[in-house]
């Protein structure tokens, strides 16, 4: 019965945010659609918990109480409101060649704007599709049977209790994000003051919802965030590889890595950082491929969701990523500065710049800091001589990459893959993400050579969580660059297979989302 | 249609599969290279739950650990579980500044009972390191399972322990013990969330890493050097069928081969790690979940959780409080998170006290009587109120 009770809390919650990241993303697409239903499900989600908690974040700044009234008035005018806005928004477009539907303008809440059409994919034999189908079966009894503990069990990790689930109780223990005196012990919330308060917000949601708090309730919710992780790398795979059972290999090969599993099922935030991070690099190569702007538009949404998460998200990933967009932008068109090319920055950035400026401006107002230490400069710094730092640091990132179970064999497979594909790597939709991948990581581990933050090798309290904000983007690489590979070998074959529907199956029903 | 317009053929890079092979066969020799069970107090500098018994440590660094006894003493193992038919030879390397006379002696599980056998005295000389090598395979006292090893010094002085081998009896031997060593299980830990050790290979139970040091982690071998020698045996093999046979194309030689190899061994990992995984479930459902309230214990905190949410309830919400702990971490944190919106203050010395609130977690010897705070028959404070008892040593007080 508690359990149930849990599970319904869970349901309730989780509805308006999956609402409002589905409606904000239908929005986004414009008059013809370009998500499938699933998919704005999956990539709202994950956009939604940061932006949601930012809106929240900026109410309570401005005094607005955290109760369950207040915040479900204000769930209930934004979902109100993107309702209301997408319902304004008609589709005059002509349908596709392949499609029966009629002409006349519509809402794009209609079914009867086209609805897009995924190919016809290569696909696995039938022998290979069971056995995928079985391991995915295993990985989801292992997420059931964890989740349920997860739901049954106290906070365990000091991050939990110390953070983010601390800042959320406090919230919903005073009602508010207490900024009256900032010389109080639970000033913010307390805990890691200059990290965005986007999860600990939504753990105050929760907790208002079930009733009061528990802690099972407050931490299922990173498995909330794990399942959208697993569809959107499901249907990104998909999209970039044409293929549905390429799809469902990255979902499996993502949700079997042991380490992603144990994020996946206990409360940090680390696995939505990633997953924010995936989305934002696989939105451009799918704007690479088919030269759709609207991807930049759901890409400035999910860069803006990204900068919520944790301070790592705009000290170690934006920037790089930001810098190779430019450059792959300004490398395709030149320096042109037309009307689209300005709406196209336009949509990158002002989300993003929305999103910081406030909340880059409270921490400056309160003198919160931007990280919370660590980071400074050890005698290996400055010494050439001085080698003992470096040859842990470098034993450790071996060991730790290549030796330990986090990620099973996926970082030799990756290597091995770009080795084969390094001819063509430069034409592929996803050399962006590839190059901010390795920058990301060479930038991170060139702090473990050179400060203190070495001995976090040696206790490896941060390394591999470093390493896990870049492992659904270095799996979805993976995938995608070993699809040519297989389909050459004949392990992808084509035809028509198991695919997504012929062209002219009835419309699906008239939901919005 | 004919050969000029068939589209030009991809070609497939061989380089990537031979350096795999190369790899594979660095990991093959360094794999086979003669192993066993070795403490290096040199290297790991750490005791690694040897017992001291009227011994003093005086050092414990990379030149091994280093100990005194005023009237000699005993150095023990950890409990074993040793199969005594698995072990040739037990080896040590150690040096004193006293010549003397040492015993190793072992306890087994032999007669049904845990009985201990002298093996051998072994003649110290003054200021020498020497190495002593016990042939206890020999030994018609070496039997069943072996339980605990132990070296005794009978006079004052000062020694050095450099190093303790258990030498594997046979590969037969060592083959049991590396497939029992993939199938130990770890435990859910703090470290948990940073990292998964996943399955070692070692000839010897004794060699897995202590799975709450992730610093000796590096000291064992990962069974993943399995995945390496099994990747580069199969594109050893692609280059042998190459070199020897018309089938020319590495994606048929090498790279199908090899992605097929990962697959396997990706399912292999999968099943072992998952099996891991739902171990910790089960662990926290027996002896968690499904135990009642007085009774459950979380992990390797015990008791702690059910103290700190008895201490949420009891006291008054928005106070701050004394609370003393056995030490900060991780008692601090959890009652803190449990008591929100209250505030803890962790208190060494009853004059730090800057709250009338006591709470107080494993404690020996506080105790209340007659409205007085007692610690170990010492009157803290005289006069009082006993708020709630949990247990002894953890209550919570009010002046």
């Amino acid at each position: 019965m508690t359990t149930a009770l849990k599970l319904l809390s869970l349901g309730m919650g989780m509805l308006p945010l999956l609402l409002e990241g589905a409606l904000l993303l239908r929005l986004v697409e414009g008059r013809t659609a370009l998500l499938r239903r699933t998919e704005r499900l999956a990539y709202g989600f994950l956009i939604s918990v940061p932006l949601s908690g930012f809106l929240v974040f900026l109410l309570g700044w401005a005094n607005m109480p955290l109760t369950l009234l207040s915040l479900s008035l204000l769930h209930f005018v934004v979902l109100a409101g993107l309702v209301a806005a997408t319902s304004l928004l008609v589709c005059t477009d002509a349908p596709s060649s392949t499609s029966d539907f009629p002409t006349q303008p519509s809402s794009i809440l209609n079914a009867q704007c086209s609805i897009p059409r995924l190919p016809s994919s290569p696909h696995f034999s039938r022998e290979l599709h069971i056995l995928l189908l079985l391991l995915l079966l295993w990985l989801g009894a292992r997420i059931a049977i964890l989740g349920f503990i997860t739901l049954s069990v106290p906070t365990y990790q000091d991050d939990a209790f110390n953070n983010w689930n601390y800042r959320g109780k406090v919230f919903h223990a005073l009602q508010s994000l207490h900024l009256a005196d900032p010389t109080d012990p639970l000033f913010f919330g307390g805990g890691q003051l200059n990290y965005p308060p986007a999860v600990s917000l939504l753990r105050t949601w929760f907790a208002l919802v079930h009733g009061s708090w528990d802690d099972g309730v407050v931490n299922a919710t990173a498995i909330l965030w794990f399942l959208a992780l697993l569809g959107s790398v499901y249907h990104l795979a998909q999209r970039l590889t044409e293929s549905r059972s390429m799809g469902l290999l990255a979902a499996y090969l993502l949700g079997s890595m042991p380490l992603i599993l144990i994020h996946g099922t206990n409360p940090f935030v680390d696995l939505l950082l990633a997953g924010l991070l995936l989305l934002a690099m696989a939105l451009w190569s799918l704007h690479r491929l088919s030269g759709d702007r609207r991807w930049i538009r759901v890409l400035g949404l999910s860069l803006a969701a990204l900068a919520f998460t944790k301070n790592e998200a705009i000290l170690l990933y934006l920037p790089p990523l930001l810098l190779f967009i430019a450059l792959d932008a300004l490398g395709r068109r030149g320096w042109k500065l037309d009307r689209s090319r300005i709406k196209g920055v336009a949509w990158v950035l002002l989300p993003l710049v929305a999103v910081l400026l406030p909340w880059l401006g409270f921490r400056e107002l309160y003198g919160l800091g931007a990280s919370h230490g660590g980071g400074h400069l050890t005698s290996a710094a400055f010494s050439l001589t001085d080698t003992k730092q470096a040859r842990i640091v470098i034993f450790g990132l071996y060991y730790t990459v290549f030796m330990e179970a986090n990620w099973h064999l996926l970082i030799p497979l990756f290597l091995f893959v770009v080795a084969l594909s390094w001819r063509s790597l430069h034409r592929s939709p996803v050399f962006v993400p590839l190059l901010s991948i390795v920058f990301s990581y060479l930038l991170t581990s060139s702090l473990y050579f050179v400060t203190d933050l070495g001995k976090q090798v040696v206790s490896q309290t941060g390394i591999n969580r470093g390493m896990l904000h870049l492992i659904p983007s270095i799996a979805l690489l993976t995938l995608t660059l070993l699809a040519p590979i297989l389909e050459r070998a004949g392990v992808l074959r084509k035809g028509s297979g198991i695919d997504e529907g012929s062209p002219t199956s009835a419309p699906e029903g008239s939901s919005p989302i | 249609m004919q050969e000029h317009d068939r589209p030009p053929q991809r070609r497939t890079p061989a380089w990537p599969a031979i350096t795999l092979a190369c790899l594979g066969l660095l990991a093959i020799v360094v794999t086979l290279l003669p192993r066993h069970r070795t403490w290096l107090f040199q290297r790991d500098g750490n005791v690694e739950q040897w017992v001291l018994e009227g011994l003093d440590l005086s050092l414990l660094n990379r030149q091994g650990i280093t100990f005194r006894g005023e009237a000699g003493g005993t150095l023990r193992s950890p409990p074993l579980e040793l199969p005594a038919s698995d072990i040739r030879q037990v080896k040590v390397e150690i040096g004193s500044t006293r010549a003397m006379t040492g015993a190793f002696t072992w306890t087994s599980t032999a007669g049904g009972a845990s009985s201990s056998r002298e093996v051998m005295q072994f003649p110290m000389k003054q200021g020498q390191n020497q190495r002593f090598t016990f042939a206890v395979a020999e030994m018609t006292t070496w039997l069943e399972e072996i339980q605990e090893l132990a070296f005794t010094f009978p006079d004052a002085a000062e020694i050095t322990v450099y190093a303790v081998s258990l030498v594997a009896r046979s590969p037969l031997a060592r083959l049991r013990q590396l497939w029992d060593a993939y199938w130990t299980l770890d435990e859910f830990t703090p470290a948990t969330i940073n990292l998964l050790n996943g399955p070692h290979l070692v000839t010897n139970p004794l060699d897995l890493p202590s799975f709450l040091d992730t610093t000796k982690v590096y000291r064992s071998t990962s069974a993943g050097l399995l995945w390496y020698i099994a990747i580069g045996v199969v594109a050893l093999i692609g280059i042998a069928v190459s070199l020897t046979t018309h089938l020319r194309s590495p994606l048929r030689t090498f790279v199908l081969p090899i992605l097929t190899t990962i697959a396997v061994l990706w399912v292999v990992a999968d099943v072992r790690m998952g099996i891991e995984l739902l171990s910790y479930a089960k662990t926290d459902w027996k002896t968690y979940v499904r135990q009642p309230q007085e009774q459950r214990q979380f992990r390797d905190r015990e008791r702690l959780y059910d103290f700190a949410e008895f201490a949420g309830r009891i006291l008054p919400p928005g106070i701050t409080y004394n609370l003393i702990v056995p030490r900060s971490w991780p008692y601090v944190g959890i009652i803190r998170y449990a008591t929100v919106p209250s505030i803890p203050v962790e208190v060494q010395q009853p004059d730090q006290a800057i709250s009338r609130y006591w709470v107080f977690y494993n404690i020996d010897g506080v105790a209340t009587e007659g409205g007085s705070l007692l610690h170990r028959g010492q009157v803290l404070r005289s006069s009082g109120t006993l708020l709630g008892f949990f247990a002894n040593g953890s209550l919570i007080y009010r002046e």
